[in-house]
C-alpha cells in the first residue's frame, strides 16, 4: 500500500514518537519482583523433590521384591500354605494307613472267598488309576478344588469298597 | 535487529544466570522504548507503569525461552503488547472499536501540511476510541502487519484494516479541529 502523508511523517519521525520517561522508581519495583517470587518457587519445587524421593524410596523396594520373590512366594503359598492341598495331603496319608490295614484283614480271608482276590484287587487298582490320572490333574492346575475334592472323594470310596467287603465276608 | 540481538547475547546469557547488573543493563536499552508501547496502548501514565513492570518481569522470567531468530527487541516488544493487551481483555468492558455505521466513512481530506507534528498526531491518538488506537499505534508504530495484528487482538484482518483506515481519517479531522481550536 502506497504510504500517505501522515505514515510517511510517522515514519520518518518514527523516534519522537518515543517522548515519555518511565519514572526512575520502575527499575526498583522490577527488580524486587524477580528477586521475590523464586523463593516461593524454589519452596514449592522443594517439596515435589521431597515427595519424589520418598515415591522413589517407597516404590523401588516393593518393586525390586516383587520381581525378585514372587515366583518363590507363589510356590510357596500354593504347595505349603493352601489349606486345601494341606488336607488333601493329610487324608491320603489317612485312608492309605486304613486302607491298608482292612485289605491285609480280607487277604485273610482270600482262601475262603478266592473270588475275593481278583474282584477287589481289580476294584482298587481301576480306583488307583483314577487316583493317580487326578493326581496328575492337580500337578498342572495346582489348588483346584474340584480336583482335590474328587481326589478325596477317591479315597472315601476305597474305604467304602474294603468296608463293604468286610461286613460281607465275615469270615 | 538481529545483529543487535548478538550484541546483546553476553547480556542475555548472564541475565539469565541471574545477574542483576546485566538485567539492569538490558532494562535501561529497552525500557524507554517499551514504556512508550505500553502508554499507547493504555493511554495513562499508571496504567502504562504496571505494564511496563509486568512486561519486564515476564520477559525476564522466561528469557530462557527467547532465541535468535527474532531480535531481541522485537521479542520484548512482543512480550509488551500482549501484556498490554491481555490487561485491557481482563477488564470488564470491551474494547471499543469504531462502529459499523460511522459518519467518518466519507473520505476525509488530508490536513494541510503545518499540521503534521508529533504532538498534533499523539493528541488526535489519544481521542480515538481504545480498539481503534491500538490497531493505529499497532500498524503505523509498532510496525506490525495486519495479519499480525488481527492475531494479537483476536479480529479479523479486514476488521484491522477498517479500523485502521477510520482511526486514520478520525486523526485527520481531529488534527484539523486542533488547528482551529488555535486560531
Amino acid at each position: 500500500m502506497k504510504q500517505d502523508r501522515l505514515e510517511s511523517f510517522v515514519n520518518e519521525n518514527r523516534h519522537e514518537f518515543d517522548h515519555m520517561e518511565p519514572s526512575d522508581k520502575m527499575w526498583d519495583a522490577i527488580s524486587n519482583k524477580l528477586n521475590e517470587p523464586p523463593k516461593q518457587k524454589i519452596r514449592k519445587f522443594g517439596w515435589m523433590k521431597v515427595a519424589a524421593v520418598v515415591a522413589v524410596i517407597v516404590l523401588i523396594p516393593t518393586m525390586l521384591y516383587q520381581v525378585k520373590f514372587s515366583d518363590r512366594a507363589q510356590t510357596a503359598k500354593a504347595v505349603q500354605v493352601d489349606p486345601a492341598v494341606q488336607e488333601l495331603m493329610e487324608a491320603e496319608a489317612y485312608y492309605a494307613q486304613e486302607v491298608s490295614g482292612k485289605l491285609a484283614e480280607i487277604q485273610k480271608c482270600y482262601q475262603v472267598y478266592p473270588e475275593l482276590k481278583s474282584e477287589i484287587e481289580d476294584d482298587l487298582n481301576e480306583l488307583e488309576s483314577m487316583y493317580m490320572s487326578l493326581k496328575s490333574d492337580l500337578k498342572e492346575n495346582i489348588s483346584n478344588k474340584e480336583v482335590i475334592e474328587a481326589m478325596i472323594e477317591n479315597n472315601r470310596n476305597r474305604m467304602k469298597l474294603v468296608d463293604e467287603v468286610l461286613e460281607q465276608i465275615n469270615c | 535487529m538481529s545483529q543487535s540481538a548478538f550484541i546483546h547475547q553476553d547480556l542475555i546469557a548472564e541475565s539469565i544466570k541471574g545477574s542483576n547488573k546485566a538485567r539492569y543493563q538490558l532494562y535501561q536499552l529497552y525500557s524507554k522504548a517499551m514504556f512508550n508501547v505500553c502508554y499507547r496502548m493504555m493511554n495513562n501514565r499508571e496504567d502504562a507503569e504496571d505494564m511496563l513492570q509486568e512486561a519486564f518481569v515476564l520477559a525476564f522470567q522466561k528469557l530462557e525461552t527467547f532465541r535468535n531468530e527474532s531480535g531481541f527487541g522485537t521479542w520484548l516488544k512482543t512480550i509488551t503488547v500482549h501484556t498490554c493487551i491481555n490487561s485491557l481483555n481482563k477488564r470488564k468492558l470491551e474494547m471499543r472499536y469504531f462502529d459499523e455505521m460511522n459518519r467518518f466513512e466519507i473520505a476525509e481530506e488530508e490536513p494541510e501540511e503545518a499540521l503534521y507534528t508529533t504532538e498534533n498526531i499523539r493528541e488526535a491518538m489519544s481521542q480515538l476510541p481504545e480498539g481503534g488506537r491500538i490497531v493505529f499505534s499497532l500498524y503505523l508504530l509498532e510496525g506490525y502487519d495486519h495479519g499480525e495484528i488481527a492475531q494479537i487482538l483476536n479480529i479479523s484482518e479486514s476488521t484491522s484494516k477498517t479500523q485502521y483506515m477510520r482511526a486514520k481519517r478520525r486523526v485527520y479531522e481531529i488534527m484539523k479541529q486542533t488547528k482551529s481550536r488555535a486560531i
